[in-house]
Order: structure tokens, then sequence, then C-alpha cells
């Protein structure tokens, strides 16, 4: 009887500790989420910072604006249908029906429907950084209800939701480029035709007017949260981290991240220096900002199957396939004022191509039916999407231009959005004039003070009149 | 710590530009070495007598923004608003007379203060191995992040439609409001609906645009609007958790959730006169001294070239290479220039630039602050 008795207390504690185990990576793997989540959301910092400074100095309050703005009206559009479209489980192939408003949602799903949110955040963000200085608010609100609520959802039901058609016919793109990136680069496409151009980006005979980054170090900022935020989108959207194989599964996708983003970087950096700007021996610091963000989207698709070889390589490849999509932009005369059209377009859509190419039983590695299959329907899928994307942005635009508001006055675009729809300048540059006023006097002062006015600089007048050292009573001067 | 830390930082940010540096020292060790821990026990530890008697604020709404937004606005009227706030014609656009000098910082302060606000809210639950703790923390994180966005929104909106506002789209506004969604979400944010939270934020940002028209008509200079943005919205959140948690008043009306909404707000009450109990006479003692609040001539010159010897911004009128002897740019100098610049000073002159420009940062000629002000 007292071995029974141990044997059942035995029994009892290990299911007490299978319980725990499994409530504590339930708990790890919302943690996860939530963390990664969090990360994500970095980058609307990043757009911010980045677009803002693509911009010109009149219109920096009205990119931060949008910019916060959006992701706010991406939460509600999300949350009330967005979500619903695309995990809302269904038997059909295009949407979700349940989860509307979030109601019946079950609480293990809260931490997946965070994350997933960030992620429609950041595809609205970035339909409307291409659509800068020259978009109405009205317009803008518009597009960015209907791309959290709707468009993208339904893409992202179709490639991520075991039900959606693509996926269903074997589309494979990880963490979004496809549904996210290509989705958002044909949109805005769309939205920055039926828009036109800024006013003085395009001159009458032919002549593309260069409108350079207004400050470097707020677009360098803007870049590192990219990569802070692309990171966690990365691995994250791997889902757990729990389960057996998970934590390596997520240091794969963080080290080809990485390794895809600087390749491209530095290529882009190389390619200019010894190819493009040969003559000046330009090292250009703004296109190694472009290049690592394309490298940021290619390996998006699949940086859980690359080797990392692999990831060097896509990363050197998605270089040239964004100058191209660039110069096929700038001939189509579509103004882009942050240099995003081909990033996303071209990164999208050639990282789901890649994606079938590159990886490990990709066409070029063990070429067979399944893997041409795998590429089939990654390139249709991709067509689609951006089909899908850029065909309601039209019919939103058609609405818009009905009632005139897809673009600005031109005269509010000469004054600039700043002033016309916030009424509130980025930067105040009268008060930091009146603060280097000031150290000025301070110093002139205390040179005039002790005699000393000759044409040296300030700072040696400074050491020409410097005081003896500090003696104990000193102290008390603070 | 973490939490004690935000407490106090509140305070010194609406302060800024006229206050002493001492009082600073003085303030934060009163507050956060005595006056926070103690209220926080009472309302957080199991045998504080406020939680003993019901009181429900999960990641401070009370405890934390209230106590510091009451701390601030009576910090802020003691010391009296900055010189040439109130008067002449700058009030014309309520809510913004000294307006920030650079939007990009304010949008980096808000960024970093929602990733902060969703790791505050998360972390209260304290511990990640209970059962249910993924699920609670999600839940807080998610609400954090609606209530920040409809706080947003809404103050986005009642600012472009209100009148005395300006009728602008306004983005400081709309960042304070959806700080105020995040605060008034704070109290119950690890139990409500996303529905709710929702709602929250939006009276959040309600008490905001409130908040800061009170305190414009009192003629309190706030500068980070800790009153508007913490104590209103705080005391919103306060109030509401009662109503919309899932076993609160609008649910099941019963003598249980009534009891939560009076305990929180006896809450709201002690926590604003222990504000006031510590703040008021620390303050007015300081101000009786004298040493609260710097001379005219400092404040108008600025605290950073009187008090520090350090500009935060310079022109290239300041780079010893490329001045003049007038101190004005040399706008012609090209690289070689400057090489030789290098060269001649190197050998010439007994002053080395780089020297110059470590002088007022360490060593040198003693530290900056200790010369004094006699010596300017």
């Amino acid at each position: 009887m007292w071995q029974k008795n141990n044997q059942s207390l035995l029994l009892q504690t290990e299911l007490k500790l299978r319980e725990d185990l499994a409530d504590l990576k339930k708990n790890v793997d919302c943690m996860f989420l939530i963390v990664m989540g969090i990360f994500v959301f970095c980058l609307q910092g990043g757009f911010a910072f980045y677009e803002s400074a693509c911009v010109r100095p009149k219109n920096v309050t009205n990119v931060l604006f949008r910019n916060y703005i959006d992701s706010s009206i991406s939460v509600i559009c999300y949350l009330l249908t967005g979500y619903a479209f695309t995990f809302g489980g269904g038997d059909n192939g295009f949407c979700g029906t349940q989860y509307f408003a979030l109601i019946g949602l079950p609480e293990d799903k809260m931490a997946h429907c965070f994350f997933q949110y960030t992620f429609a955040a950041t595809s609205t963000s970035i339909v409307k950084g291409i659509m800068h200085e020259r978009c109405t608010t009205a317009a803008f609100i518009c597009y960015t209800c209907l791309v959290s609520g709707f468009i993208y959802p339904v893409a992202s039901y179709w490639a991520l939701s075991d039900n959606g058609w693509l996926k269903v016919l074997g589309f494979e793109d990880f963490a979004g480029s496809g549904s996210i990136h290509s989705l958002a680069g044909s949109a805005s496409l769309a939205a920055a035709y039926m828009a036109g151009p800024r006013h003085d980006r395009f001159e009458k005979d032919g002549k593309i007017n260069d409108i350079p980054l207004h400050s470097i170090p707020q677009a360098f900022l803007g870049s590192f949260f990219f990569v802070l935020g692309m990171l966690a989108f990365n691995t994250g959207s791997h889902g757990s981290i729990t389960n057996e194989g998970d934590g390596i599964a997520v240091a794969k996708v963080a080290v080809n991240t990485l390794i895809c983003v600087m390749a491209s970087s530095v290529t882009a950096i190389v390619f200019q220096r010894f190819v493009i700007e040969r003559s000046n021996s330009g090292w250009n610091f703004e296109v190694g900002l472009n290049g690592s963000f394309i490298g940021m989207i290619t390996i998006c698709a699949g940086c859980n199957q690359y080797q990392k070889w692999a990831a060097l390589v896509v990363g050197i490849l998605s270089y040239f396939v964004y100058l191209i999509a660039q110069s096929i932009i700038k001939f189509a005369k579509i103004d882009d004022p942050v240099g995003g059209l081909g990033g996303q377009m071209g990164g999208g859509f050639f990282g789901l191509v890649f994606v079938a190419l590159f990886k490990d039983d990709g066409v070029f590695l063990q070429p067979s039916l399944t893997s041409a299959n795998v590429l089939l329907i990654n390139t249709v899928g991709g067509i689609t999407i951006m089909i899908w994307a850029a065909g309601t942005m039209v019919l939103i635009y058609i609405v818009l231009r009905y009632f005139k508001l897809h673009r600005v006055s031109l005269s509010d675009e000469k004054i600039g959005l700043d002033e016309v729809v916030n009424k509130q300048p980025a930067y105040r540059s009268e008060d930091v004039l009146e603060c280097q006023n000031e150290y000025a006097s301070v110093f002139v002062r205390s040179a005039r003070l002790s005699g000393s006015m000759d044409g040296l600089n300030r700072r040696t007048r400074q050491i020409a009149v410097a005081p003896p050292r500090p003696t104990k009573l000193g102290l008390i001067s603070l | 710590m973490i939490f004690a830390n935000t407490a106090s930082t509140l305070v010194n940010g609406g302060m800024a530009e006229r206050m002493h540096l001492p009082c600073y020292f003085t303030y934060g060790i009163l507050q956060t070495g005595v006056a926070y821990p103690i209220l926080s026990r009472w309302c957080w530890n199991n045998s504080g007598w406020l939680k003993a008697m019901g009181y429900t604020d999960f990641s401070g709404s009370g405890v934390i923004h209230l106590y510091s937004g009451a701390c601030g606005f009576v910090a802020t009227w003691v010391i009296g608003p900055r010189t040439g706030r109130f008067q002449g014609d700058d009030s014309r656009r309520q809510g913004d007379p000294i307006p920030a000098h650079s939007l990009p910082f304010v949008n980096i302060g808000v960024m970093w203060l929602i990733f902060g606000f969703a790791g505050f809210n998360a972390a209260s639950q304290l511990t990640i191995s209970q059962p249910g703790d993924g699920y609670v923390v999600a839940r807080a994180t998610f609400n954090t992040f609606l209530a920040c966005s409809s706080g947003g929104i809404s103050s986005v909106i009642f600012i472009r439609f209100l009148p005395w506002w300006g009728r602008r789209w306004s983005y400081v506004n709309m960042v304070n409001g959806a700080l105020s969604g995040m605060v008034a979400v704070c109290a119950g944010c690890n139990v409500l609906a996303p529905w709710s939270a929702f709602v929250t934020g939006c009276l959040g940002a309600l008490a905001f645009v409130c908040g800061r028209s009170l305190v414009d008509k009192l003629k309190v200079d706030d500068l980070v609007d800790s009153f508007s943005i913490h104590y209103s919205a705080g005391l919103v959140g306060l109030v509401s958790a009662p109503f919309f948690v899932p076993d609160g008043i609008l649910f099941k009306h019963d003598v249980a959730s009534t009891t939560t909404l009076g305990v929180n707000l006896l809450g709201v009450v002690i926590i604003t006169v222990w504000a006031v109990l510590w703040c008021l006479p620390l303050f007015l003692l300081l101000k009786h001294m004298g040493v609260l609040r710097v001379p005219l001539e400092m404040e108008t010159r600025g605290l950073d070239v009187i008090e520090h010897r350090e500009m935060a911004y310079h022109s290239s009128s300041d780079d010893p290479m490329t001045a003049d002897s007038n101190g004005l740019p040399d706008l012609d100098v090209t690289a070689t220039d400057r090489h030789h610049l290098v060269k001649r000073r190197r050998k010439g002159n007994a002053v080395q630039p780089t020297a110059v420009i470590s002088s007022s940062s360490s060593g040198g000629g003693g530290h900056p602050s200790e010369r004094g002000l006699s010596s300017v």
C-alpha cells in the first residue's frame, strides 16, 4: 500500500509538472509575440524619421502627423474588420468570416492579434509614405482605413490562412514579402499615378529635379529603426518559441535577415562608388540606406529557408532589382519622395521569386516539378496580389478624383502642408539662433572684460581668459 | 524602482527653463525615497490599507500618473509661469503659445514613451510563469496600443473641431492625447475588453483637452502637460475602470462593483492630498528661501549658457577650423584649405583646436559651473 501511495503521488506530481510546463509554454509564446510586436511597432518610428528626412522641412510636421495617425487608424480598422478577414476561420478561399470587432476572440489569440496588427500598421504606413507632400488629408484617411481594414487583410488571408486560395495552391511567403510589401508598393504606385507628381519634380522639358534629403542624421535614425523592426518582423513571424527547434529556426531567420540587409547595403554603396559615381569618387550614404531597405524587403519571403550564402546572393541581386525598378518608375514619370516604390514592389515581388529559386529545395538546388510549381505559384500569386492592391486603389482614387480630393491645390503644396493643415512648423530656427547669440554674447563679454579682443576665434578667447583652478568655495556657486 | 523614477520625472519636466538645479535633487530624493514608496505600499502592497479596501489600479493610473500629475501641478503653480508665457498675443493659439522647437524630437520622445508604456503595462503582471500570465500580458499590451490609438484620434478630432483650439490637425496635441489614452487605460488594462479599452482611450483624450483648458485658464505654465495628461487622464482611468471591467458596474451592478468605484474615488482623494501634502510645503519653503526659481536674467538667456556653458545646437560659426576673424563661418573653405589650416595651427599657435573643444566638457580650465556667475 505504501508503494501504491508513492506511485500515485509520483503520477500526480508528473501530471502537475506537465500542466505547469504547458502553461509556461503558452505564457512564453505570448510573451515572445508581444515583445516582437512591440519591436515591430518601432517600424512606425522608423517610417516617421526616414520619411520626414526625405521631404522638405515645410512638410515635416505633416509627415509625422500622418505617421502617427495612420498607426492609430490602422489599429481601429484592423481590429474591427482586418483581423476577421485574415484570421477569422471561414471555409471559403477569399476571406475570413468571424471575429469582427474581435467579438468571440479567444484569449489565447490576443497576442497573435496584436502581432498581426503591427504588420498591418507597417503595410498601411508604406502606402502613405509615397504620397507625401501632395496628398489631401481626406484621401489619406480614406485609403488608410481601406488598406488596413480590407485590402491588406484579404490578400493576407489568401497568402497565410490555411484555406486561402494561394496557400492551398502552395504559395510560400514566410514574413509577408508578397502580402505586405508588394501589396503596399503596388497600392502606392496606383495612388501616386492617380494623384500625380509634385509640381516641381518633373519639368516640362523632361528634366527630373532631384529633391534631396533635408536631414541625413534623421534618415539614418529611421533606417536603424527599420533594421530593428525588420529583425523582429522576421523573427516574430515564426510564431512561437517553445516548440522543439524553435530557437534554432528563429536564430536562422535573424542571421539571414542580417546577412541580406548588409549585403544589399554594401552592394549599393560599392556599386554607386565604382560604377555610377566613379567620376567624383562619391561614397554615397543615402544609397546605402536604400540598399538596406531593399535587402530587408526581399529577405522576408524566405529567411527561414535560405542557407547563409543564399541570403548573401539574394541581398546582392536585390539591389540590382531595385535599380532597375527605380529607373522604370522614373521613366514612367511617377513621383516617389522616399524612394520606396522600387523597393517595395520590386523587392516584394522578387522576394517571392527568389525564395522559390534559392531555398533549400528550390529550383537551383533541387530542381523538380514541386519546386517549379512553387516558383509558378509564387510568381502568379505576387502578380495577383499586386493587381488586387492596385485595382482597389484605382477605384478609391476614381471616387476621390470625382470629389477633387485626390491632391492638394498648387498653392497649398507650395506653402507647405505644415502651415496649411497642421499650422505648426516642425523646426523653430529662431529659437536656435537666439540660443547661439546668447552663447556668443557670454564669451565675447568675458573676453572684453579681461581685455583681450583679438582676431582669434571664440574658443581661443575662452582659453585666453581661463580662470585659475577652482578653490573649495567654487562649488557653492552652482 | 523604475516606476518610482517615472513618478518623479514628470515633475521635473514641467518646471524646465526656470527651476534651480539643486531643487531637482531635493525633490527627487524626497519623492522617490519617501513619498512615493509610502503611497505605493498603501495602494499595491497586500497589507496596504487602500488595497485591502479594494482599490484596483493595475499599472498605476492613480499611484503613478495621478500622483505625479498632482505633484507637477502643485510645483508649477508654486514656481510660476515662464516669463512672457501668459502675456501678449502669443496666446492666440490655445495650447501652444511657446511651441516645441523641433517636432522630430517630440516624435522620437513619444515613440519611446509608447514603447515604454507597453512595457510598463505588460510588466505590471510581475510574473510570466503562473498559469494564464501570458494572456494577461497580451491583453494588457493590446489594450495599451488600442487606447493609445483611440486617444490620439479623439484628441485630433477634438482639436480640429473645437473653435478655441485653432481648427487645425495638430500633431503635438494628438500625441499628448495618445499618451493620455494610455494613462487612462493603465488602471484596468489587464482585464478590459478591447472595446472598453478603446472607449477609455477616448475618455482619456477628452480628459486631456479639459485638463489643458483648465490649466491655461488658471495661468499655470505646465510644460509637459503633467496635469492635463497624467492627472486628468489618470483620474478618468481610475473612475472609469470600475465601470468597464468585466465584473464592473455596467455589467454586474452590484455592491462589489460599486464599492470598487467608491474606493477608487477615495484613492483619488488620498493620492491628491498626499501629493499636495508633500509638494506644497517643500516648494513653498524652497520659494521662500529664494532658491526655487532662477534669476530673470538667467531665464531669459537660457540655462544652457549660464549653468552648463554648453550649447545644444552649434552652427558652423563655432567651428574653429572654418571661423574667420569675426567668428562668422567661412564658406569657401575647401578640403585642401582645411588641411593647411590644421598644419598651420599645429606649427604656429600654442592653442590646439582639439584642446579648445574639450575644455568646456572636462579638465581644461576648471569646471565651467565652478566659475560662478560673477565671471559672466
